[in-house]
């Protein structure tokens, strides 16, 4: 299942087509055509998705984000009219069942944390909102941190759990932990006087699937992955520095993963340190500049280690770490052995999965492929799809269910579906 | 609004009409009509933009010389226009008003395939990377477009020569 929201100030639920009935006939209903092209010999991962639900009469303004609860069966919606919507799916109907109110104005993203016990949200007031989840479905705010100096555009929770990290129009990510009685910035990444940093706003954030490791994009039309200082914890110094540079060329190339190849070892293939969320201590280890070429808005980290995005420039591309064919290797690997992915038997157990799935990515291997490769060495481009949309893509996400599979949504209305094949 | 914030602006000629050619079209997104149509250029692009009028003053933006075709550059093929606009004083508090009017009109006109960038000419504003990074994040822009006094606004200045506009302006921060 997916889930998409829009300036319509509707939210939609979008559901696999199961059965065999899939393979001819057209999809059903309100359906989004599936971004595969149409020859089934050729594509086997030929999807039917159609739309099972729209959320309405709720929102007055845009909806600006939408976020499953770890379970799979609530979401939280957050709008422009500052308000953030909580439903449930009850009797086969969506209802909404909370409305948390709070923020002053325009409420920019909502994040369940892996328990789905919080709830974070931020918006165009400066503030950053954490919520408990409180019997009988009443939530209530414990938490509102001031610290962005301008409006925050995205929260999202590190897998292991009490670690929040926001990032906006500031040009700064911050990292929010817990001390056992309130919430605390422990430490803010870009922005005057703590090192190199974005230079403009910064649009998404996303953790590595093991939690090790922080990437964000922004305006400033890179891509930058923060991890632990070489050595740190072993209170070992020196090589820290402004991290590896990995710069793509414009020839179309380099499509292949020639970047990678050529950026070597650098800091971005050095020894890590381990990542304690409670004491967060990152740096910039490697910045993806030169393959956008404009605004980047979206990125997501998927379950195979690949770094997805999308940006103004109408492009979706893929970046992974080490040896590209090495990867390609291991994934049809792990494509033959589950050539066919089936699609789960009822709607409502494929939202339970996804749920349960997504939480488990943190730390052991769930079914189906995982990570590709030791997740080390230099980045690099895997894959770049030109004119992926007709307008700016918004927003790109993973699949937690097929670790191939990714989610697009562009300012036209449109959302597609890609597969990620190995060559 | 008490005071103007530029009470005595230079005037300019409305320059001839430049080109006989009308500028309105209907570009149809699919259909085969490609490679008949004209190519977007920095003219028509000027035309759309020459009569917004000014938030503050009974003129044009090009009476004003706010906008000019020197500063406009358009790349058909790519789908890329980018206009830059030189407010009538360096502190200008209407400054992303009006750029927000240039962005909305070429919204409007143009098909949905290009892309606008709307940026201050180099050096013309006391807070010119501000307003910059305002008018190219686009969420902002949806969110501004969304408050009924300030699309308000910009229709008032949208409707073409005359009329008055006023009143305190805060663009979403």
């Amino acid at each position: 299942m997916l889930a998409s929201c829009s300036g319509d100030k509707t939210v939609r639920i979008w559901s696999r087509r199961r059965g065999p009935a899939a393979a001819n006939g057209a999809p059903v209903g309100d359906a989004m055509a599936a971004s595969v092209p149409a020859d089934p010999q050729q594509h086997p991962q030929q999807q039917h998705w159609y739309c099972s639900a729209i959320l309405d009469q709720c929102h007055t303004r845009t909806i600006r984000s939408v976020a499953w609860a770890p379970s799979g069966r609530a979401l939280a919606t957050a709008s422009f009219d500052a308000t953030v919507a909580i439903w449930e799916l009850s009797g086969g109907v969506w209802e909404q069942v909370a409305e948390l109110e709070g923020h002053e104005n325009e409420v920019k993203c909502v994040a369940w944390n892996p328990d789905g016990r919080l709830i974070a949200t931020c918006g165009r007031d400066r503030s950053v909102w954490i919520w408990e989840s409180m019997p009988g479905r009443e939530y209530e705010c414990v938490d509102v941190k001031q610290g962005h100096s301008q409006d925050v555009k995205v929260v999202r929770w590190h897998p292991g759990g009490e670690l929040l990290v926001s990032a906006g129009y500031d040009d700064t990510l911050r990292l929010w932990t817990y001390d056992g009685d309130e919430w605390g910035c422990a430490q803010t990444l870009g922005g005057s006087g703590f090192g190199p940093g974005h230079e403009s706003t910064v649009w998404d954030v996303a953790w590595d699937p093991t939690g090790q490791r922080l990437a964000s994009c922004s305006d400033d039309r890179t891509v930058k992955v923060w991890e632990v200082r070489p050595g740190a914890g072993a209170g070992a110094g020196g090589a820290s520095g402004a991290g590896a540079e990995t710069r793509g060329g414009e020839g179309p190339a380099d499509a292949g993963g020639g970047g990678a190849a050529a950026a070597g070892g650098g800091g971005g293939g050095g020894e890590r340190g381990v990542f304690v969320p409670s004491k967060p201590d990152l740096r910039c280890g490697a910045t993806l500049s030169g393959y956008h070429v404009r605004t980047v808005f979206a990125l997501d980290w998927g379950r195979l280690g690949l770094i997805a995005t999308g940006d103004g420039e109408d492009s979706i591309q893929v970046f992974g770490q080490g040896d590209p064919d090495a990867a390609a290797l291991q994934l049809r690997a792990a494509e033959r052995h589950a050539p066919h992915p089936t699609p789960p038997a009822a709607p409502a157990q494929a939202q339970a999965q996804a749920g349960e799935e997504g939480a488990q990515a943190a730390g052991s291997d769930g079914p189906g492929p995982g990570l590709l490769g030791e997740q080390r060495g230099a980045w690099g481009r895997w894959a770049r799809v030109e004119g992926a949309h007709e307008s700016d893509i918004n927003c790109v996400r993973w699949s937690p269910v097929e670790p191939q599979l990714l989610a697009s949504s562009c300012d036209d209305g449109a959302i597609k579906l890609w597969w990620l094949a190995a060559r | 609004m008490a005071e103007l914030i530029n009470p005595n602006p230079i005037i300019h000629e409305r320059k001839a009409h430049l080109r006989s050619k009308p500028v309105t079209r209907a570009e149809v997104v699919g259909a085969g009509t490609d490679e008949e149509r004209e190519p977007i250029d920095v003219l028509e692009i000027f035309e759309h933009i020459r009569d917004i009028n000014d938030p503050e003053h009974p003129y044009t933006l090009e009476q004003l010389n706010v906008v000019s075709e020197e500063h406009i550059i358009v790349d058909d093929a790519k789908g890329r226009v980018s206009v830059r606009f030189t407010p009538t004083v360096a502190h200008c508090s209407m400054a992303t008003l009006i750029g927000l009017c240039l962005r909305v009109k070429l919204l409007r006109c143009l098909p949905p395939r290009f892309k606008v960038d709307v940026q201050l000419t180099a050096g013309s504003h006391s807070s010119e990377a501000a307003v910059n990074k305002q008018l190219a994040d686009k969420e902002r822009v949806a969110a501004a477009l969304e408050n009924p006094n300030l699309l308000g606004m910009v229709n008032k200045c949208l409707q073409g020569p005359a009329g008055e506009a006023g009143g305190a302006l805060a663009m979403a921060p």
